[in-house]
């Protein structure tokens, strides 16, 4: 149908009796008395027959008529009169093609609106764009709320604006569940984040290259998240899972705004954002009290330290169902993180005998299943002490202490003895990769990229030191990954790559852990572990644990 | 379609536990009532009203969806009670059977989509509803215009500012 329009559209009106070509324009869209418009479809019919006939040329016809005027207005009185009606003619060409259009398109797609509805709401956010661009069948589908449940708005290199955001924000309305926003580092700088630096540069700057990388800033600004707060916060009010990433314009203010918005929030990740860890915590501790899985990266890793002792149990008091927490590349002291993840125990017990409701939140604190304080450089493991001791109800299931350049040898080695002596029982996984090679106060900041194995290093423990063997023995079912440096390998990232620990891609292993963790926190299968003792449950943990890179074959090697 | 139309095969002698469902187009299926009514809300809403001795009329399905729609009722009802995907008991077996089911060409899974809808049998409906999803994701504008074998009817201007809204997305 589309080749009518380019025959309609070459040159203009022609022969057919010419008599009145400008009332002829006028009335083709009209609708006029039964015999004037069959007069109309029968001279339209001769003209548009005359006018594809290849041995007539309109533009030949058009100059005859203009010889036999006279008068100069009348001459550029018929010129225009012919512009009219060709583009009138052509007009009604597209029209008709599109109303055919549309009938084919109904006739393709004989899914009523709801259903297509349906189909489009399992779409990702790409994808929907493209179908709403499609025909106009799909983009008034397209636009309806169910659509916008899950919003991904995710890039390496973002294109979206405020605007787009806001829109589908506002499209979605109280059915928005998902949003997900902000700038993917790029595939290269991620491959860089955790690999290694030369010996003689400081830990931090290997991590640095990442947030600087693909700086380039985004078009989002902070007031991309403005549209939750609209209409008194409808967007927000029942949304589950934010995550925003590299969001460089994003600040305290406005991410506060936003999530004062969020009171359902259960599951927030915030990479890379130039807004500080304490405001965002206390936010968070104020507004979103229902939060179970808490992830923040700094966008500048080791700068962050102004997080306060106070800031923490806010958030131990007002997040109580945490049961995921991962704060990376802060300055973490210590006794921060102890607030964070034992004084759940120590509250338990103090309160355990005074005030039974007091008693019931705070064992919602014990929920912590999972902890995350890589790259924070200013942790030393004193926060490993008695940990999860003395209560059985403690749930701490994985423990990850990736980069953490201060970490000690032998605060971690009391640690073990201590999960040795019954401590921590649903620990499952843990997971040391320390920057220093001699996993101690050395700022010798490298490691071979993450090892699939187990990789103790003689150099660094003797067997004695850590029980390893006796752990393996006695607590089979806890998965541990501690990485070091292998010999020759600090000068050289090639030569840790090289080696045959490597198979799995560094960076895939904090995720997919993330992901396994995530999609069990639906409960679905931690509960049904939590009750089982530690032995049994070891058989339907253990590919749990072991996602990707994790070989079952290569477990037993500790 | 013809909405209903007496069918003399009907009143055939009932058998123990079986249901007569009568397609749009008038053919008659004689299946376990246990199997449709424990996964079509419609067959079991049907059954309640008594409709057991009766052919229920189904006016919006063509015999060829409706083959299918029993074929899935029967095996998920034989191999997984019923029970949905997050299940246990939606094992390999059920999961092979379901991605042959959605093997079908276009005309068929869009007459799957309406059947089981009408006949509310949620399952089957995310099922091809989230093949034709599939089928969708990830293709371009032109993609999707030839797949799906629709045209462009948008105005320039219309399609101008969809072309806008969108262009983030756009390549």
């Amino acid at each position: 149908m589309d080749a009518l329009l380019p025959s309609a559209s070459s040159p203009l009106s022609k022969r057919p009796c010419p008599n009145d070509p400008s009332s002829s324009s006028s009335s083709v869209p009209r609708v006029s008395p039964c015999s004037a418009a069959s007069a109309m479809d029968g001279l339209l019919e001769c003209f548009v027959a005359g006018a594809l006939d290849p041995s007539v040329s309109l533009h030949l016809s058009l100059e005859r008529l203009l010889g036999a005027a006279v008068l100069e207005h009348e001459k550029e009185a018929l010129v225009a009169a012919a512009a009219r009606a060709g583009s009138a003619l052509l007009d009604a060409a597209g029209r008709s093609a599109r109303k055919r259009a549309s009938l084919h398109n109904a006739a393709a797609w004989p899914l009523p609106p709801d259903l297509t509805i349906r189909v489009f709401a399992m779409l990702d956010t790409r994808s929907l764009c493209h179908a709403s661009a499609t025909c106009s069948l799909f983009n008034k589908c397209a636009t309806d709320s169910l659509c916008y449940t899950d919003i991904d708005l995710t890039a390496v290199v973002p294109r979206f604006t405020n605007t787009v955001v806001s829109t589908m924000i506002q499209r979605a309305g109280k059915n928005l569940r998902s949003l997900k926003l902000g700038r993917w580092p790029s595939p290269s700088s991620k491959a860089s984040h955790y690999t290694l630096c030369p010996k003689d540069s400081p830990g931090l700057s290997s991590d640095e290259t990442r947030p600087s990388q693909m700086r380039e800033s985004s078009v989002l600004s902070r007031s991309c998240l403005a549209a939750l707060s609209l209409d008194g916060g409808a967007a927000g009010a029942l949304l589950r899972k934010l995550y925003l990433y590299n969001i460089d314009k994003m600040n305290n203010a406005a991410l506060c705004l936003a999530l004062k918005a969020c009171q359902s929030l259960a599951d927030l990740k915030l990479v890379g954002l130039p807004v500080e860890l304490r405001q965002t915590l206390t936010a968070i501790s104020k507004y979103c009290c229902l939060i179970e899985r808490l992830f923040i990266e700094s966008s500048d890793i080791g700068r962050d330290d102004g997080l306060k002792s106070s800031t923490c149990s806010d958030l131990v008091k007002g997040c109580p169902n945490i049961s995921s927490l991962s704060l990376r590349g802060f300055k973490l002291h210590d006794h921060k993180v102890s607030i964070l993840v034992k004084i759940l125990n120590l509250f338990l017990l103090q309160y355990r005998l005074y005030l039974k409701e007091r008693v019931l939140v705070l064992q919602g604190l014990c929920n912590l299943k999972y902890v995350d304080f890589s790259t924070s450089l200013s942790i030393t493991g004193t926060f490993l002490r008695n940990l999860g001791s003395g209560t059985d109800t403690f749930a701490l299931e994985a423990l990850i202490l990736r980069d953490c350049l201060h970490l000690k040898e032998v605060e971690v080695s009391r640690f073990f003895s201590a999960v040795l002596d019954g401590d921590c029982k649903q620990l499952r996984y843990v997971l040391f990769v320390p920057m220093s090679r001699d996993f101690s106060y050395q700022d010798v900041s490298n490691k071979d990229g993450l090892s699939a194995h187990v990789d103790w290093n003689e150099r660094c423990f003797s067997l004695s030191t850590i029980p390893i063997s006796r752990l393996s023995k006695e607590r089979p079912e806890i998965c541990l990954i501690a990485e070091f440096p292998s010999e020759g390998s600090c000068s050289s990232m090639d030569i840790g790559h090289a080696s045959d620990s490597e198979t799995s891609s560094d960076v895939s292993l904090p995720l997919s852990i993330d992901v396994s963790l995530s999609a069990s926190s639906s409960e679905s299968i931690y509960s049904s572990d939590l009750g089982s003792g530690n032995e049994d449950a070891h058989g339907a943990n253990a590919p749990f644990y072991y996602v990707d890179g994790f070989d079952e074959a290569d477990l037993p090697l500790f | 379609m013809a909405t209903t139309g007496a069918s003399d095969g009907a009143s055939a002698a009932k058998k123990e536990g079986l249901v007569t469902l009568m397609s749009g187009d008038g053919e008659i299926f004689e299946v376990e009532a246990a199997a449709v009514a424990a996964l079509s809300v419609t067959i079991r809403h049907a059954i309640e009203e008594g409709f057991g001795d009766r052919p229920i009329p189904l006016p919006i399905v063509g015999a060829r969806a409706l083959a299918l729609a029993v074929e899935y009722c029967r095996k998920h009802h034989s191999l997984g009670g019923g029970a949905g995907e997050d299940s246990a008991a939606y094992d390999d077996e059920l999961r092979a059977f379901d991605h042959n089911l959605a093997k079908v060409d276009r005309d068929t899974l869009f007459d799957l989509i309406e059947a089981a809808n009408y006949l509310e049998i949620e399952g089957l409906l995310n099922l091809m509803c989230r093949t034709v999803a599939e089928m969708m994701k990830g293709k371009s504008v032109e993609e999707l215009r030839r797949t799906f074998d629709v045209s462009n009817d948008y105005t320039p201007e219309e399609e101008e500012e969809v072309r806008r809204e969108v262009s983030w997305a756009l390549d």
